[in-house]
């Protein structure tokens, strides 16, 4: 068991700010380095956080979570039973699996070495359970919100549950606009539908997680968050899969989705989360909601889903042995051929899907998983990378014996990228994320939700500029519903190689940076969120609102559910 | 283990009783002190503000925090006399107090602090309510310049961008300890909105707000 060290601690606040700069001291003066943190007005960033507690936790002391997989109800639990007049394309896309969620406020312990922490979560597991959904097989997902309505502490406990890149109705977004207060419950409906019908535009990790208005940061950081996987007749699931198009990546224990959170802990190990506006940085690594944990990795192949849960933390993942990972998917969304990285960096909601090989390991040996990336305040990193070796630990993987063959296979080719036809384009658009007075803009505006930013025409292919004005921090920028590719960043084409070259749903935007993002719009009429997922800026109002509207030429596919659906009072069946 | 809000010891241990009735609003569970806990003043949000003292339009001396926050449901927001042509806020939460109604003054405060504390004494600020039609319940607050800092840098009003006319308006239910960042040049209603989002209620809130 190691004890975390001083150098071990995250790196945030000026007391620890200095141990990062020993790493080359001549490079970077503690001088320069203090002066670069203070704000426009000259004020000290907020990092002395009253509340936030150091615990000195053994590293490697707990087995990571594995996360249990949903297991679909019988419809007939559903009563109230499903309204489909709520739904767009319902009568298409029927039902096949049912599922129902409680949220509520349970015990967690975080390490053993800790009290119990009171999170909250689904069906009792934080982070809740894995959907495993199938193209081709619509789902619906009740959500039940019971939570107390009298919570004391700083998340509101009214929820609305977004499932983050999927291609669906905007009424079962889990929109902001959409609260789920205490006691009342909502219908989620997604189709597994490809968007445009278009198979090249599958996808596979997702997730769910809280998008309350100006609580996001705060619910999402007391547990409201998980996995949901898509599958396909080629990403089966099943690495001993016969048919001859089955990718065959490794699957069932081996497939192993991560999420990763920052937290801090009071004294007492109750969750706290500082008030500043520039984003938050917890001083404890959590893997699967587990601080620092190790997990049992046989010598063979694992598909690693890393997703950073945020709330404000970029990652840059190392193995320190040096291992190279296989990039195989990026956003969710298989790449057109894996692509062998060093490290792979996260801004917070971004997903790699990873295949690492331990099969040159012997049993007993250890892997430690490392961020490199140094970030000392909550706006972003400071561009710094810290030594191979020297990064934070954020987990160990230890190597036992193997108990059966690897029939898992790395396919030279994946997913092709659907075209990008400029040829379609029918509009572009410019959106400057800026900050002011302790608001975070975009095209010099707070978040309005009557206010709908942008009307576009569902068929149509659109250009969205995206700059970032700021001159010190960084967004990652999340777009809902459609996903897009990168025509240009920074007045240049991506390179064949770069991870970025895919679908994507967040946009990592450093200080200055302008990219050009290409959509098409497609299947259903509604409204969706253009957002910063630094989760911080996210609730101090850094998001637009836009809106799909019939084409104006052909049938508009969907049909607006209006008057907008509200969350229906009800509690959960018995047994939930 | 579930867990209703009484059952938390964490709080318990900061959160200690809040004397203010809340009208309408439920007194939170794990508030109380019975357990001898509780040695020191200040309720679920007291490490979350500064602890200072400011002077109010109606002349008096006032910790910001125990006399203008502690116990109550609050909206707090920066102005100046000054800046209010170019920067109407004051005239915005003016439409706010009329959305607000009895609530102001009952169980929703609002706490407005000079960003010109040497031009905006008490006296300005009294001058400046009552030409406003400011009611009870609503206070502006002046002091030394480095204390609006320390507000200032608390409340992440961390300077301007391009736009410059944009503040951030705190809100929150200070006995819940929930607090949240809107916009103070949002539409009235929104503002208002976000104070019944916060308040606890016996009976299930709206599902709309």
């Amino acid at each position: 068991m190691t004890e975390v060290t001083r150098r071990n601690l995250l790196k945030i606040g000026m007391a620890t700010a200095g141990v990062g700069l020993a790493a080359s001291p001549s490079a970077f003066g503690v001088g320069s380095l203090i002066g670069g943190l203070c704000t426009p007005d000259n004020l000290p960033l907020d990092q002395d956080d009253p509340g936030a507690y150091k615990w000195n936790l053994p590293l490697f002391a707990d087995p990571m979570p594995i996360i249990p997989v949903a297991q679909p109800v019988d419809p007939s639990l559903l009563d109230p039973p499903i309204d489909p007049a709520r739904h767009q394309r319902y009568a298409e896309f029927v039902p096949q699996k049912h599922y129902i969620q409680v949220i509520r406020a349970f015990s967690h312990q975080y390490h053993s070495s800790l009290p119990t922490t009171a999170v909250w979560g689904f069906n009792g597991h934080c982070p809740g359970e894995t959907f495993h959904a199938r193209y081709g097989e619509p789902v619906l997902i009740r959500r039940y919100n019971q939570l107390p309505p009298d919570w004391v502490g700083f998340a509101l406990p009214s929820t609305t549950t977004h499932l983050h890149n999927l291609h669906h109705a905007s009424e079962s977004d889990g929109l902001p606009w959409d609260p789920v207060p205490s006691g009342y419950f909502w219908d989620y409906h997604h189709p597994n539908y490809p968007a445009g019908g278009d198979p090249r535009e599958k996808q596979t990790t997702q997730w769910y997680h809280d998008h309350t208005m100006d609580f996001t940061a705060t619910n999402v950081y007391m547990g409201m968050t998980g996995f949901y996987l898509l599958f396909d007749e080629k990403d089966t699931g099943n690495e001993n899969d016969p048919s001859p198009d089955a990718f065959r990546l490794p699957s069932g224990k081996y497939d192993v989705p991560m999420i990763l959170h920052d937290i801090s802990l009071d004294e007492a190990g109750q969750l706290y989360l500082s008030p500043n506006t520039n984003g938050f940085l917890g001083n404890l690594y959590t893997v699967n909601r587990k601080v620092t944990p190790y997990f049992e990795v046989e010598p063979r192949k694992y598909r690693f889903r890393f997703l950073n849960g945020g709330p404000s933390r970029f990652y840059e993942l190392r193995l320190r042995s040096g291992q190279k990972f296989t990039v195989v998917g990026n956003d969710g969304n298989l790449l057109p051929a894996p692509i062998r990285a060093d490290t792979i960096t996260l801004s917070v909601a971004q997903r790699f899907d990873v295949i690492v090989d331990f099969s040159q390991f012997a049993p007993g040996a250890t892997i430690e998983l490392e961020n490199i990336m140094e970030q000392i305040h909550g706006e972003g990193p400071t561009g710094r990378r810290l030594p191979n070796g020297e990064g934070d630990p954020v987990m160990q993987f230890r190597v036992v014996p193997l108990t059966g063959p690897d029939n898992s296979r790395i396919p030279p080719v994946l997913r092709k990228l659907p075209a990008v036809n400029l040829k379609k384009v029918k509009k572009r658009r410019l959106f400057q994320f800026d900050y002011d007075g302790g608001i975070w803009t975009i095209n010099n505006r707070g978040f309005d939700m009557d206010r709908v930013d942008a009307f576009i025409e569902q068929g149509s292919a659109e250009i969205w500029t995206i700059r970032n004005q700021g001159t010190r921090w960084d967004h990652p920028v999340h777009i809902h519903f459609e996903e897009f590719q990168i025509i240009s960043f920074n007045g240049k084409p991506l390179s064949k190689n770069d991870v970025n070259k895919s679908r994507k749903d967040v946009l990592t935007l450093g200080p200055g940076d302008e990219v050009e993002l290409f959509f098409r719009f497609r299947d259903y009429l509604g409204d969706h969120v253009m957002h910063c997922h630094n989760v911080v800026h996210e609730d101090h109002q850094m998001m637009i609102r836009w809106r799909i509207v019939p084409p104006s030429s052909g049938p508009a596919l969907g049909a607006l559910i209006e008057p907008r659906p509200v969350a229906r009072l009800g509690n959960p069946p018995a047994g939930f | 283990m579930t867990l209703g809000a009484g059952a938390l010891p964490a709080l318990a241990l900061t959160a200690c009783a809040s004397q203010t009735p809340l009208g309408l609003a439920l007194a939170p569970a794990g508030q109380t002190a019975a357990n001898g806990i509780c040695k020191k003043p200040g309720g679920a949000s007291a490490k979350y503000f500064p602890s200072l003292v400011v002077l109010t339009h109606e002349g008096r001396k006032a910790w910001f925090y125990d006399d203008l926050i502690k116990g109550k449901i609050v909206g707090i927001n920066f102005m100046s006399v000054r800046g209010e042509e170019k920067n109407p806020v004051t005239h915005n939460l003016v439409r706010v107090q009329n959305l607000l109604g009895d609530r102001l003054g009952r169980d929703v405060f609002l706490v407005s602090i000079t960003t010109d504390p040497e031009h905006d004494t008490p006296e300005a600020l009294e001058a400046f309510a009552k030409k406003h039609g400011v009611k009870k319940g609503w206070t502006f607050v002046t002091g030394d310049s480095a204390g609006i800092g320390r507000l200032e840098h608390h409340m992440g009003r961390h300077g301007h961008g391009t736009a410059g006319s944009h503040d951030g308006f705190r809100y929150g239910n200070e006995p819940y300890g929930r607090w949240a960042t809107f916009h103070a040049m949002a539409k009235p209603e929104q503002i208002a909105l976000r104070f019944d989002r916060v308040t606890v209620r016996e009976t299930p809130s709206s599902p709309k707000a």
